[in-house]
């Protein structure tokens, strides 16, 4: 036998009998339900988390200080709205120049939600003298149009009549 | 979209009284027909922005 081994890293495995018994008695297990039961911070590494709820050691490892990215207000909508992948998203505002039956216009935004929002398509029109909501209705169809397919024909000998 | 009158009466939840929306009404309503899955919801102005911006656009306004 060479001492040139590495002597063992000292656990509670190389004990003498007597003080294993009492590390054990010491120690809490899991089973003893006195285990802390701390959540990770967040950002905080799994071996920060380790040293410092069940090795009681405080590390400089600050939490990295979660980023709250300003949410574009797209993606507001999106998670207002509940919109599911592959659907689309129209966004569409009418409004006209401030007195009842001035100049309108109306403006469309026309996205889909693949892996994130692309967008497809955009209006932006002035539609002559409307009232707000005549342009809101307008808006509203112009944007359908866009994506709007005429249901097949029940008679195909109708179509183009 | 931002206009509450128009979400509320395209998803017949308020009656169109005035005359002249009720052809536009209709309109809407018919081509939201020919879609097999879709919601017409009100969105608050700040998450209609670039809509909104459209608008202004074509106004000619600058801002």
């Amino acid at each position: 036998m060479t001492e040139s081994r590495r002597p063992r890293k000292a656990t509670w495995r190389n004990l003498p009998p007597s003080e294993m018994a009492a590390h054990l008695l010491d120690t809490p297990t899991i089973s003893d339900g006195t285990w802390p039961s701390q959540p990770r911070l967040p950002g905080e590494a799994r071996s920060d988390f380790v040293r410092r709820v069940l090795l009681g050691e405080t590390t400089k490892a600050k939490p990295k200080t979660t980023k709250t990215e300003p949410q574009n207000p797209t993606a507001k909508a999106v998670e207002l709205i509940g919109l599911q992948r592959g659907y689309y998203l129209l966004n569409t505002d009418g409004g006209n120049a401030g007195n009842r039956l001035g100049c309108a216009a109306i403006g469309a935004v026309l996205r889909v939600r693949k892996r994130r929002l692309i967008t497809v398509g955009q209006v932006s029109m002035a539609i002559g003298p409307a009232t707000h909501n005549v342009a809101e209705y307008r808006a509203l169809y112009r944007g359908l149009r866009a994506r709007a397919r005429p249901r097949r024909p029940a008679n195909p000998s109708l179509h183009g009549l | 979209m931002d206009s509450e009158l128009v979400v509320d009466q395209v998803n017949d939840k308020s009656a169109v009284k005035k005359e002249h929306l009720r052809g536009l009404y209709k309109e809407a309503t018919a081509l939201m027909g020919l879609f097999t899955d879709i919601r017409i919801s009100w969105v608050p102005r700040e998450m209609n922005v670039e809509a909104d911006q459209l608008v202004r656009d074509a106004l000619g306004h600058r801002d």
